[in-house]
């Protein structure tokens, strides 16, 4: 009996002691489990951290990659939209970067802008001037240039700009090229040059109205009396025979007298000064001429074939410019629709247009036969003539001065110097019309009038 | 002898007026000058006169109020004008009143010839040559 409760004490021990074991076993694998469930959960958390880290960099990553796109698609739609020239200068002065405006500026295809040198696309007027400003920026002397530009352009368009330069800078701060923004600002010139001699017009006008009448009543006395002083010492008057025989003299001696000593000559040189300071108000009173008068519908070839007779048959373009050997070529366009005009104004126009390209005419040398070119067109809202002559042509600085009052080539007392003003008052001022002049040394003139077809502003 | 053509020039300027009666009176017209308007209408009414030629700018009335009352009141009488002014064109009613542009002569008068055949032209009936 106690063996056996012996044993089933140490039985129960035993499984006691077992139990105990096997529980401290149990738990002690279940801490290690715990601890490796930890490590694991902790590897999975840095490893989670790690991949949002890396998720943030990449969408960083994409974010600025975005942004690099749309600023190139940014800069690349600029240089394409933009209506102005862009070029890229390297630092031996070619072009190695261009947009199609540019090319366009230019009259050049791209293919032929890129490489070529930035200076030969400049007005050689200007050329040494570009060039140097453009070593400067090249040279980091000066850091931007802004400037007025003459551009040459293909066959003699050329244009104004407003170049805008800057240096482009490599890693080193070294120069890469040189970076210039080119803006036409031909029109915006125009508008100033316009303004400019408008407002010269008017200060002349304002001064000749005030003058100009006065003047005329003068002029009168000086010119009605010569005639009369004339005709009194000439034989015809009934009068002059009755008092010469009254007083007792010999009028046919009288008269022999005056011839020698020159009065004859003396008086027609009165009437001649006089003539010409009457031609002279006349003139200047054209520019104080407001609210034509008469405003007609007027069909320009005939307009013109008028104001070809009247040059013709200009007493003094007869005696020094002989127009008879002028070749007069008409190329009008006879459908164009008349024009509300004063065409006495237009054909004043005309006329003093003709007599100038006359007298360029009469100093070319012989050769080649003395040509006057008229054109019509239709251009727009503008009707266009032009009066093309292919005699000397005029400098740059003749040109820009050549509606100027008083300015003339002509030696003095031959020009007025008011012809081509009056013309530019009356198309400019009377019309609303825009008139230009284009000259080549030695090639020859052109005017070009552009009137308006509807006038209805024209007060 | 036929009756001369009697002709009124108006104008306030002095040398103006000399100069032109010396002309016409060569030629044999018989001429009134008067200084303004209102002397003007007074030899209007006291003398025959074929032809009138008036100065736009008088001291006591503009020359186109002179045409317009001096026509109604001697409508047998011509009247032209003599301008400095030569955008000067002429008014609406005085084209009614039948003026034309070519009634119109502008100051300095570069040939005094040229005048004397418009008077005897219009007075006459006669068309220029």
């Amino acid at each position: 009996m106690s063996i056996i409760l012996g044993i089933l004490f140490t039985v129960i021990c035993f499984i006691f002691v077992h139990r105990r074991v096997v529980k401290s076993k149990t738990d002690m694998l279940e801490s290690e489990l715990a601890e490796q469930r930890e490590t694991i959960e902790l590897q999975r958390i840095i490893q989670h951290q790690q991949q949002a880290i890396l998720e943030q960099e990449i969408e960083t990553l994409k974010q600025s990659e975005q942004v690099l796109k749309e600023n190139e698609q940014r800069l690349q739609i600029i240089f394409e939209t933009s209506q102005s020239g862009i070029v890229q200068v390297d630092t031996q002065g070619t072009v190695v970067f261009a947009n199609h405006r540019m090319a366009e500026m230019l009259g050049y295809p791209l293919e032929a802008v890129i490489g070529s040198r930035y200076v030969e696309h400049v007005h050689e007027d200007e050329r040494d001037m570009a060039t140097s400003s453009l070593q400067q920026v090249i040279s980091g002397e000066i850091d931007h240039v802004y400037t007025e530009r003459h551009y040459a352009g293909t066959d003699g368009n050329d244009f104004w700009g407003i170049f805008s330069g800057k240096r482009l800078k490599g890693a080193d701060g070294e120069t890469v090229a040189v970076i210039g923004i080119i803006t036409d600002i031909s029109e915006r010139k125009q508008m100033r040059d316009i303004m400019v001699q408008t407002e010269k017009m008017i200060m002349v006008g304002g001064l000749a109205a005030g003058m100009a009448h006065e003047l005329n009543n003068p002029l009168g006395g000086i010119l009605q009396n010569t005639q009369n002083i004339q005709r009194r010492i000439s034989p015809g008057l009934k009068a002059n025979d009755t008092i010469a025989s009254e007083v007792g003299v010999d009028f046919a001696l009288v008269q022999q007298y005056l011839q020698r000593r020159g009065i004859n000559e003396l008086l027609h040189h009165i009437t001649m000064a006089g003539t010409r300071a009457a031609d002279i108000i006349a003139n200047l009173l054209a520019f104080s001429r407001k609210g034509t008068a008469s405003l007609e519908p007027t069909p320009l070839p005939e307009l013109i074939n008028r104001a070809l007779e009247l040059a013709a048959c200009d007493y003094d373009l007869k005696k020094r410019y002989d127009f008879r050997n002028i070749r007069i070529n008409r190329e009008y366009d006879m459908v164009m629709p008349p024009i509300v005009m004063n065409s006495l104004e237009i054909e004043q126009v005309l006329l003093n247009i003709l007599k100038n390209a006359a007298q360029a005419l009469a100093e070319r040398p012989s050769g080649t036969k003395s040509q006057i070119t008229i054109r019509t067109r239709r251009s727009g809202q503008y009707a266009i003539i032009e009066v093309e002559d292919n005699g000397p042509g005029m400098s740059e600085e003749t040109c820009k001065r050549i509606f100027d009052p008083f300015f003339t080539t002509k030696e003095i007392g031959v020009g007025t110097g008011l012809g081509l003003s009056v013309a530019y008052a009356l198309v400019v001022n009377n019309h609303r019309g825009i008139i230009r002049v284009d000259s080549e040394q030695e090639k020859g003139t052109k005017f070009n009038i552009s009137l308006p077809f509807s006038t209805q502003e024209n007060a | 002898m036929t009756f001369p053509i009697s002709v009124l020039l108006i104008d306030d300027n002095q040398l103006v007026l000399e100069s032109i009666s010396a002309w016409l009176e060569d030629d044999g017209f018989k001429v009134h000058a008067a200084a303004c308007g209102a002397e003007a209408l007074q030899l209007l009414r006291t003398v025959p006169i074929d032809f009138t030629m008036v100065d736009l700018k008088l001291p006591d009335m503009n020359g186109e109020d002179f045409i317009i009352q001096a026509i109604r009141q001697f409508p047998a009488s011509l009247f032209i004008i003599h301008t400095g002014a030569q955008s000067y064109r002429l008014s609406r009613e005085l084209q009614n009143l039948g003026l034309k542009d070519d009634d119109i002569v502008y100051k300095p008068i570069i040939s005094l010839p040229l005048l004397t055949e418009m008077i005897r032209s219009k007075v006459l009936g006669v068309p220029l040559v």
